[in-house]
């Protein structure tokens, strides 16, 4: 008998927990690649434009670049609803890695608070993948049950199709 | 003081970013890398991410993270928007809550800087 994978299926496709991994990965490489620029950024003057070669400045896009290509491996079977807000951890990193790098920046009350509120909403977002591939695990043995039981073959199918 | 040129920039800004990820999930959507490389939806997503990111340089130099996080924050909603409408993505309330959670996250970081 057939079995339709769900998974294959364009529109309804979940997020793996392996995209939320990506993802955050992603960031990490990100926020170093952001650092690099601004430590590269000051080196950089316009009469010589040699400069722009500088290391920080060029690892900066080397980071960048690892950054994006993770990004798009996690877009692979990850939603975009769920993979692009968690992007937004870079924040997370930079602000807290900026006043280590950069003795002008501070961190303060109103920077935690938004640390704390992008974390929260990763951890709701990446929750929320959990129940979904639960929902759907349940989905699926009850549609093989079905499957097995009463209904023809056609209608399942079309059924699943339609979830 | 906050210029109209600013503002239209800052909203362009986040709206080709958003435009710019939803081209390029559309062209990894399920792909192997190879197959993906063949899309032109990645290649107008890197352009779109690109004029984003240089528009944010012309508008960092004219404001403060406080006024221009508020807006980058905004290409999470539009990208959201993309995903739904296009996509056919399903949102329910954990995404939306934590959509709102990391637009407020991430206004903060810029109120604080």
């Amino acid at each position: 008998m057939e079995t339709p994978n769900s998974s294959a299926d364009n529109n309804s496709m979940k997020t793996s927990g392996k995209a939320i991994i990506l993802a955050i990965l992603c960031t990490i490489f990100t926020s170093l690649g952001q650092l690099s620029w601004k430590l590269g950024v000051g080196k950089i003057e316009v009469a010589h434009l040699q400069t722009l070669l500088n290391l920080f400045f060029v690892l900066g896009f080397v980071f960048y670049g690892l950054g994006f290509l993770l990004l798009v491996r996690a877009l692979k079977d990850g939603e975009l609803t769920v993979v692009f807000p968690i992007v937004a951890t870079s924040y997370v990193w930079v602000s807290i890695a900026s006043p280590l790098l950069f003795p002008e920046d501070h961190m303060n009350l109103l920077k935690w608070i938004g640390v704390g509120c992008i974390l929260f909403s990763v951890f709701l977002l990446s929750r929320n993948v959990r129940k979904e591939v639960m929902n759907e695990t349940q989905k699926e043995i009850k549609t093989e049950m079905r499957k097995e039981n009463t209904a023809p073959k056609e209608t399942i199918i079309s059924e699943v199709r339609h979830a | 003081m906050l210029s109209f040129f600013i503002l239209l920039l800052m909203i362009l800004g986040s709206f080709f970013g958003a435009w710019g990820m939803f081209l390029v999930k559309r062209a990894a959507h399920g792909k192997a890398f190879k197959e993906m490389l063949k899309k032109w939806d990645l290649w107008w997503g890197l352009v779109l991410t690109g004029v984003s990111t240089i528009f944010y340089m012309i508008i960092l130099r004219q404001v403060e993270l406080s006024v221009a996080y508020p807006f980058a924050a905004l290409t999470y909603l539009w990208t959201t928007g993309f995903s739904v409408y296009y996509l056919g993505e399903k949102m329910n309330r954990w995404k939306w809550i934590g959509l709102a959670g990391i637009m407020m996250g991430v206004s903060l970081i810029g109120f604080g800087s």
